[in-house]
């Protein structure tokens, strides 16, 4: 079973919702070992096969408002029973204790964007939330990994 | 008194949409309509940016379908390059449309209808999901999440694991399939055959059940839309354009880069999807494209497993392949034939060669790039500056090509089962079904809530509700 996966989603074509993106990417860009980093546009039902291989999962997201940087612990309570073509990361921690039995330890941690109109890149708040928040997940891993 | 029932937002489909049904005074229906209610402003946005790029920027807009955009927009910019794409990128171009036909399909059976088809379109709504499905049948939701893992898989393998890769270029692709990837896909190949028969034969079997909304969810004749390889057999990444009437008659077969001759666009007030029809005969010239579309214009698939399945299919009759609600079993034949299709080629050599890109400059100012996307026939129009700048684009998708033939199917739904102004849940569940059905792919501009509410009202003519479901 690996240790930690972090999973970085949104649209990066309406600006600051490329936030989750950006800070999975920023997570890569540091390689610390045990640490497997995927970066998808929406979370779809097959991630649920992945999340029940790691110990810790961490949700990177975008937010409307809020402080700059949350990190919350998740799990499967609560999950609504709908699920489309796209999940949110409760319904999909549901799915993979349904279907496999277990869901990892999880976090959701989100940044605060200011601009989600139809452009490519993140706005100066969206990019420096982003980072605060890869930093913030460099915590969250460490205490997983005892790094 | 007139009124009018809502169904806002329409449950598992991709995006945002919701269905009003007109009733009259007497409280029968008269009309119903499918209204895509959010805005996409991609193709402005397209301008004045490298057309080298629209392969990565188009792709983005879509999390399910990445690759069909990908590989449309690549092909518009190999038209503008004027170069002959290397065979072997062919070959890994069409690996990858397989790959994308199976994980999309498997995610329109397994996790978006199975829940209405396993458990029942009048089940409790609350249990009507992915995880009733799981409660009910275990093996076949792991077997349906594995299935579409091993499509995404050979999708990542190509491109990279960013969902959006900019792996197909103008010119060809990027590099080629790594052979540990390979193993991989052909270690996994006998059991994602198996799932899909598995499927198959649970559908089958699920037939007779279904008569009723066979008969009624979209059954009515139109043109059928989608490209055939050389020899008539089913395609996914080349070839003509097919048009054939209802009775299998082909009606034109020509080049996608003519397809506005053939193919007319208008908008309709009240939705931001267009609607299309075949231009030679006006707005009467209704026609669908996708699975069900693709299976009625081929004269085969061209793989052994899919080509029985198909003669089962076409052995119907045409008044039976002309109901929407066999786009189910069309979708599963597709993802046998996608199956079958990788195994047939994985070894060969090609799929590894170093060759894969032809290189050049703006040696044209216009391109049409064409493909079959999961849910139909998909073109990429660009117009370019001697620079290679998007002077205009143009993208038109399976959804507004579908969009006259959804509103036939929500309208004959409606009038079949609704009689009065109290209407059960489950007929509001076959509405949406009978979408369903089509897996119409809206394209979230953002990734909305997995929480999606449905929320059904009468209105009266002056705007008075006049009562209220809502569920979710």
């Amino acid at each position: 079973m690996g240790d930690v996966l972090v999973i970085g989603y949104g649209n990066t074509l309406r600006g600051d919702d490329g936030i989750g993106p950006a800070v999975a990417e920023a997570v890569a860009a540091r390689g610390l070992p045990g640490v497997r980093v995927r970066v998808v546009q929406q979370l779809t039902p097959e991630l649920a096969a992945e999340l029940a291989e790691v110990r810790r999962v961490v949700f990177a997201d975008a937010a409307v408002g809020g402080g700059a940087v949350r990190a919350v612990r998740l799990d499967a309570t609560g999950a609504g029973g709908v699920m489309t073509h796209t999940a949110d990361p409760r319904g999909l921690l549901a799915l993979t204790r349904a279907v496999y039995g277990r869901e990892p330890e999880a976090w959701l941690v989100t940044a605060a964007g200011a601009d989600f109109g139809f452009r490519d890149g993140l706005s100066p708040t969206g990019r420096a939330n982003a980072g605060a928040a890869a930093e913030r997940i460099g915590q969250i891993i460490g205490e997983a990994t005892g790094a | 008194m007139a009124d009018r029932i809502v169904i806002d937002p329409v449950t598992r489909i991709e995006g945002h949409a919701k269905i009003t049904v007109q009733l009259d005074a007497d409280g029968r229906p008269t009309e119903a309509r499918f209204h895509v209610t959010e805005f996409r402003g991609f193709e402005k946005m397209y301008e004045g940016r490298p057309f080298w790029e629209m392969p990565a920027i188009t792709a983005r807009v879509c999390g399910i379908c990445p690759v069909s955009h990908l590989t449309a927009s690549a092909k518009a910019g190999d038209q503008i390059l004027a170069v002959r794409v290397p065979p072997a990128a062919v070959k890994l171009r069409r690996l990858a449309t397989w790959a994308q036909v199976l994980q999309s399909h498997a995610l329109s059976f397994f996790h978006l209808s199975s829940p209405d088809l396993l458990l029942g379109m009048d089940s409790d709504p609350a249990r009507r999901n992915i995880f009733g499905l799981i409660a009910e049948n275990p093996d076949l939701a792991r077997a349906g999440i594995r299935l579409r893992q091993f499509g995404q898989r050979i999708i990542a393998a190509l491109g990279g694991q960013k969902i959006h890769p900019a792996w197909v270029v103008p010119g060809g692709v990027r590099h080629a399939l790594p052979v540990e990837e390979r193993e991989w896909v052909r270690e996994r190949l006998p059991e994602a055959k198996q799932t899909t028969l598995t499927a198959i034969g649970l559908f089958k079997g699920l037939m007779e059940k279904f008569r009723a909304e066979t008969e009624v969810f979209g059954k009515f004749p139109t043109m059928h839309l989608g490209l055939v390889a050389a020899d008539g057999s089913w395609e996914t990444y080349d070839g003509a354009m097919r048009f054939c009437d209802a009775d299998g008659t082909t009606v034109a077969e020509v080049a996608p880069a003519r397809y506005q001759e053939f193919i007319a666009e208008k908008a309709e007030s009240w939705s931001f999807v267009k609607s299309t029809y075949f231009k030679p005969r006006g707005p009467a010239g209704v026609y669908r494209v996708g699975p069900l579309a693709r299976l009625n214009v081929c004269d085969r698939m061209g793989t052994p497993l899919a080509d029985r399945e198909f003669i089962e299919f076409r052995g119907l009759g045409r008044e039976a392949t002309n109901a929407s609600f066999l786009f189910h079993y069309a979708r599963l034949i597709e993802i046998l034939c996608s199956v079958e299709k990788i195994e047939q080629h994985l070894d060969d050599p090609d799929l590894q060669s170093a060759h894969v890109r032809a290189e050049a400059g703006v040696n044209s100012p216009e391109g049409v790039g064409c493909c079959e996307a999961p849910r139909g026939i998909l073109f990429h129009h660009y117009k370019v500056t001697d620079d290679g700048l998007i002077r205009s684009a143009n993208l038109l998708i399976a959804t507004a090509q579908n969009n006259l033939a959804m509103n036939r199917t929500v309208t004959q739904i409606a009038k079949h089962y609704i009689t009065g102004r109290d209407v059960p849940e489950g007929i509001l569940n076959r509405l949406e079904a009978g979408i369903r059905a089509f897996d119409p792919c809206l394209s979230c501009s953002t990734h909305a809530a997995g929480q999606m509410p449905l929320h059904v009202e009468l209105v009266g003519p002056d705007g008075e509700v006049v009562s209220s479901l809502r569920r979710g």
